[in-house]
């Protein structure tokens, strides 16, 4: 059952009113998982919106042949966390394949169509989310892009 | 003054009606900056959304005590492109230094509260604008991710052996394929000096590769072509071309 409280602690939907919520619930889909179980492959389309009810979601990259192992996790997604941001970009495709990691896990599947028609209809509402995704994936990317920055300084201090 | 033409074709604005393209117009201020001067600083409170109208910016990391250099270029912001959208991202810092890379550069800027202002009065330009920009950040994540999966080339050196005798026999044209190659693949980093002669004056014009880590290769009889086989080659995979090479 997803219930609009549950809904309120999610990051991406913070600044959302309770009848905004009750909109985006008509679009929600519950799913379990096994530990291990890939929710989806990279390069699948992103037709859903992923966020976790309950354990732990790794997002890895497949090496060759299509498998991954823990070692090849980029990173973890727990309790109210959001992932699958590539629906909302173009060419809405997975750029990493998700799986239940550790323990069974919940997670709710966001109708990517259906929020882009809620959005439309209710553009204070479209404007909250997407700002609240822009934050997300602004962090995601200013970290890695931290990581590419200090590589590279340590290539150029410790040159030749 | 900022034209709709412009405006339209800015990537950030992808999508929005003149009519509401119109409300950004009176908020464009105009600069123009010269080669190597700083835009804003990394750390900086991100009051501003940039935009390239002409030439090129370089999104840099400052090392302390160093000169910038395009070595330190962690991604390049051309035309109708946009930079400094931490100012639309919590916690409105500047995450890189911004340097005009090209021999001059204009930028717009438009401020952050502007922006929120208007973004409030329209929740439809600020939704459409939103969109864009988790576009825009998708697209420039894969593309680091991409850029950090290739090898490092920060200590590549190639030596185009410029003396008399290699220039008659066509260094310099080498030189020039050399640094084309080096600009449509994007890779500043490679460092490229020309150099003496190497005493072998019926190979030339002669190159020098030197990778850290490996063995230094000099090639020889080089010509535009080859040259451009040795850097896709060589350089970007790896591969040394033995073909070519001085035994």
């Amino acid at each position: 059952m997803i219930n609009i409280d549950f809904l309120d602690k999610v990051q991406i939907f913070q600044g959302l009113n309770p009848e905004q919520l009750a909109g985006i619930i008509e679009f929600c889909e519950e799913a379990e998982f096994e530990p291990e179980t890939k929710l989806f492959e990279q390069g699948d389309d992103a037709v859903y919106l992923w966020i976790v009810k309950e354990g732990l979601v790794e997002l890895r990259f497949d090496a060759a042949g299509g498998t991954a192992s823990r070692e090849n996790t980029i990173s973890a997604i727990t309790e109210a966390g959001a992932f699958g941001w590539s629906s909302f970009t173009s060419p809405s495709k997975y750029r990493l394949s998700g799986y239940c990691a550790g323990q069974p896990c919940k997670l709710i599947k966001v109708d990517r169509e259906g929020l882009r028609q809620l959005f439309e209809k209710d553009p204070d509402m479209g404007y909250a989310v997407t700002s609240n995704v822009a934050t997300v994936v602004g962090t995601r990317f200013h970290e890695f892009q931290e990581e590419a920055a200090r590589q590279r300084g340590q290539d150029i201090l410790g040159g030749w | 003054m900022t034209s709709l033409d412009f405006l339209r074709r800015v990537e950030v604005f992808k999508g929005l009606l003149d009519s509401r393209l119109a409300g950004f117009k009176d908020h464009c201020r105009e600069m123009e900056f010269r080669q190597n001067v700083k835009l804003f600083s990394e750390g900086d409170d991100a009051a501003c959304l940039w935009m390239v109208k002409e030439g090129r910016v370089d999104l840099r990391f400052d090392l302390p005590d160093r000169p910038t250099s395009t070595k330190n270029t962690i991604s390049s912001i051309s035309e109708f492109m946009t930079f400094g959208w931490s100012s639309l991202v919590a916690p409105h810092k500047y995450r890189l230094s911004a340097y005009c890379a090209t021999q001059s550069c204009k930028v717009i800027q438009i401020e952050r509260e502007q922006l929120a202002n208007l973004f409030k009065q329209d929740s439809k330009t600020g939704y459409l604008v939103m969109s864009n920009l988790v576009e825009i950040i998708g697209q420039r994540f894969r593309q680091l991710q991409d850029a950090a999966s290739k090898p490092s080339y920060a200590n590549t050196k190639i030596t185009v052996h410029l003396a008399t005798c290699g220039i008659v026999a066509g260094a310099r044209e080498v030189m020039n394929a050399l640094v084309e190659e080096l600009a449509l693949a994007d890779r500043p980093e490679i460092e490229v000096k020309s150099g003496g002669c190497i005493g072998n004056c019926d190979t030339h014009p002669n190159v020098t590769v030197e990778i850290e880590g490996e063995d230094p290769v000099v090639y020889q009889k080089m010509n535009a072509e080859k040259m451009r086989r040795v850097f896709k080659q060589h350089i970007l995979t790896g591969e040394v071309q033995t073909d070519y090479a001085l035994v």
